[in-house]
């Protein structure tokens, strides 16, 4: 990801999913997007607070990678191709493969 | 001054100088070519009416596979995934590329639209008013322009130092710039955005 200089919360958590859930959408890091950009998308998508979204675009962009949501295949699919429209690099699997 | 500002009324406001307009008009249609390019080069008819393409491979062209990305890291679910999404997937980075150009065309005039016009006048500048949708498809429009330069320039977390020490005459150099150019432009979408409407 590209740094973007509005960025300057450094202090990344782990986000916790419930892992009840049968499959997973997992965001990549990639080093276009700009880091303003992926916390935009993920709280238009996904509903969640500015705080939450910075904290999932730090492990993304710390980690390589990281789960955004998880729910049904139909569901995580649809999450996948709504990331995919906004031009995050994003893939679904079943949680815990 | 060129760039995105809010209105109270949650309207965003475009500003483009002709000669941004003309560039940004031209980058939008560039991506329109490429995404019309491979569309249905072994589609059937009949299947393509109802959404479902025949063609299950990631696109040959980096800039295309990095657009339509697999939605799978298994080949098989990613094939059979894409066989019922990417014509909708590529008919919304169209929709996006289509807005803005749309949008520029409507308020650049006749000689506005080509960079080359003798008639330009590189400095006036046209506005263009953004609501609801048009917003978002602006956004993610203008990012996958940034994506399509970003994969033709091999861009990597250090490719600023590489390319900001070229002489501004390489052609990868003007291509560069053009890309920190989209990257700035959506800075200020984003900050219009999520900053306060300004009065």
């Amino acid at each position: 990801m590209a740094i973007s200089p509005a960025e300057v919360d450094q202090d990344s958590a782990l986000a916790a999913f419930s892992t009840d859930s049968p499959w997973i959408t997992i965001v990549w890091d990639d080093p276009v997007n700009l880091m303003t950009y992926v916390t935009h998308v993920l709280m238009v998508l996904f509903g969640y607070s500015h705080e939450k979204a910075t904290e999932l675009m730090l492990k993304i962009h710390n980690e390589g990678k990281a789960v955004v949501n998880s729910g049904t295949r139909e569901e995580s699919e649809h999450d996948v191709a709504r990331l995919h429209e906004y031009g995050l690099w994003a893939t679904l699997q079943r949680s815990g493969t | 001054m060129s760039g995105f500002s809010r209105n109270p009324d949650g309207s965003v406001v475009a500003s483009f100088t002709h000669y941004e307009g003309a560039i940004l008009k031209s980058l939008a249609e560039q991506l329109l070519e490429l995404l019309g390019e491979e569309e249905g080069k072994s589609s059937d008819p009949l299947l393509a009416m109802v959404g479902i393409s025949t063609n299950d491979e990631l696109p040959d062209d980096p800039v295309l596979a990095r657009l339509l990305p697999n939605a799978y890291e298994d080949p098989k679910d990613a094939a059979e995934f894409r066989r019922y999404t990417e014509d909708s997937a590529r008919e919304k980075k169209k929709a996006h590329a289509h807005a803005i150009r749309d949008g520029l065309i409507e308020v650049l005039d006749d000689h506005a639209l080509d960079l080359n016009s003798p008639g330009l006048d590189k400095r006036q500048e046209v506005q263009i008013i953004l609501r609801g949708e048009l917003i978002q498809a602006w956004l993610m429009g203008i990012n996958d322009l940034r994506l399509s330069l970003g994969v033709r320039l091999k861009i990597t977390e250090n490719s600023h130092e590489v390319y900001s020490k070229m002489t501004e005459d390489k052609p990868e150099r003007a291509l560069y710039n053009l890309f920190a150019w989209l990257g700035w432009l959506q800075e200020l979408l984003l900050t219009a955005l999520t900053g306060q409407a300004q009065t």
